[in-house]
């Protein structure tokens, strides 16, 4: 080897630090530039928070929602409605235990990451038992995500088939007569708990 | 054969080296945590025209467009009452609207939240720009400006003339705000 290349290798040896500097330069650099996403890359909010629903019994939908890593939902954000709304009444809902935030708007705040398990008690109307409609179920949410972005309140209709164990409750007396007559579809052997009982009280 | 060896693994150190103080120049690197969880919007196709004859109401009940402001440097910020990250960001707004009022930048924020809520909030923090609520309209418009899911904050800053010029869905710092202004509204 002659001397010039020598020396060209030995300049190149004693500048192994700077090179080293040089591929953590790149290596953070790519880092960086993974790091930061772009709008295509946040999930949509169907996929971001995944939603199942059952009827766990004769009284009971049970709501579960499969929520994506970094992504999280608020307690006091969800809401639940019938459609029409006087198919169903619902009692007070009960949750899976969630973790509790500091957050800027809300303050203290329940948090679930993860999953979340809700418990929403109902009871159906008799006439929409009696003519097989299913319930109806809107389900409003709102999460964000940790990379510093909310969603907007997000609604879901879920359909669920009830069979004619559902509890049931009567027409409101102004729409009786209007309607074809009643058929009780409530089980000889069904829990005796009354509608206001259970709207009163968390499952 | 030992040169042509040596000749390669210095043309390597060499390319390595060059691709390093590009990215050590990129300011990658120095981008704050903040500034690098943002996630960037595809590029807009809304014209100008469409642009600036948008009209929302504001906290009076005023109708007002947003053409008014077609000569300056327009801030549009879509926020809510609800979202966190956007309420870290509003004094950051406040902030650049009163260091920069004597310069031809104006920031409006377009809320996607009822009158009542955002009353009660500019209210409580004195924000120093006009604000619209509009639960239904602000999203519809900020999906136009490329907002796909309609998540919030987004800020979008709009150069005299229409042109789209920033685009970010995420907390925006004043760092970012304060270099785009001095680049495109010059004193």
């Amino acid at each position: 080897m002659s001397f010039r290349w020598w020396g060209l290798w030995k300049g190149s040896f004693f500048h192994c630090a700077f090179v080293l500097r040089a591929g953590l330069v790149v290596a953070v650099g790519f880092m960086a530039l993974t790091a930061a996403s772009t709008e295509s890359d946040l999930l949509e909010p169907e996929r971001a928070f995944q939603l199942s629903a059952r009827f766990s019994d004769h009284k009971t939908v049970e709501l579960n929602y499969k929520i994506a890593d970094g992504y999280y939902l608020y307690r006091p954000r969800f809401k639940f409605a019938p459609e029409p709304t006087t198919s169903a009444k619902f009692g007070i809902a009960r949750f899976s235990k969630g973790k509790m935030k500091q957050d800027p708007t809300f303050g203290w705040v329940e948090t679930y990451r993860d999953s979340v398990s809700i418990f929403l008690p109902v009871a159906m109307l008799e006439t929409h038992i009696s003519r097989g409609q299913p319930l109806r179920l809107k389900i409003t949410s709102q999460g964000c995500a940790d990379a510093g972005i909310c969603y907007p309140p997000f609604q879901q209709v879920v359909s669920l088939q009830y069979g004619s164990l559902a509890l049931a409750f009567p027409e409101p007396a102004a729409n009786i007569g209007t309607d074809r007559p009643v058929q009780s579809t409530a089980p000889q052997n069904a829990p005796t708990s009354s509608l206001s009982e259970l709207l009163r009280k968390p499952k | 054969m030992p040169k042509r060896f040596l000749i390669a693994a210095i043309v390597l150190l060499v390319a390595l080296a060059g691709v390093a103080l590009w990215l050590d120049r990129s300011d990658l690197a120095t981008l704050p945590l903040a500034a690098k969880s943002h996630a960037t919007v595809a590029a807009t196709a809304v014209s100008p025209g469409a642009l600036y004859s948008a009209k929302f109401s504001d906290l009076q009940g005023n109708v007002q467009g947003l053409g008014q402001w077609d000569r300056k440097l327009l801030i549009v910020n879509f926020w809510a009452t609800w979202c966190g990250p956007c309420k870290e960001e509003i004094p950051i707004l406040v902030k650049i609207q009163e260091k920069f009022s004597g310069r031809d930048v104006q920031i409006v924020g377009i809320a996607v939240d009822s009158s009542l809520n955002v009353a009660n909030y500019s209210r409580s923090i004195k924000i120093n720009y006009p604000i619209f609520p509009d639960e239904v309209g602000a999203i519809a418009f900020s999906k136009r400006l490329g907002n796909r899911l309609g998540l919030l904050p987004h800020t979008v800053v709009i150069a005299p003339g229409g042109t789209v010029i920033y685009n970010k869905l995420g907390v925006v710092t004043e760092a970012e705000l304060v270099d785009i202004i001095a680049k495109n509204a010059p004193i």
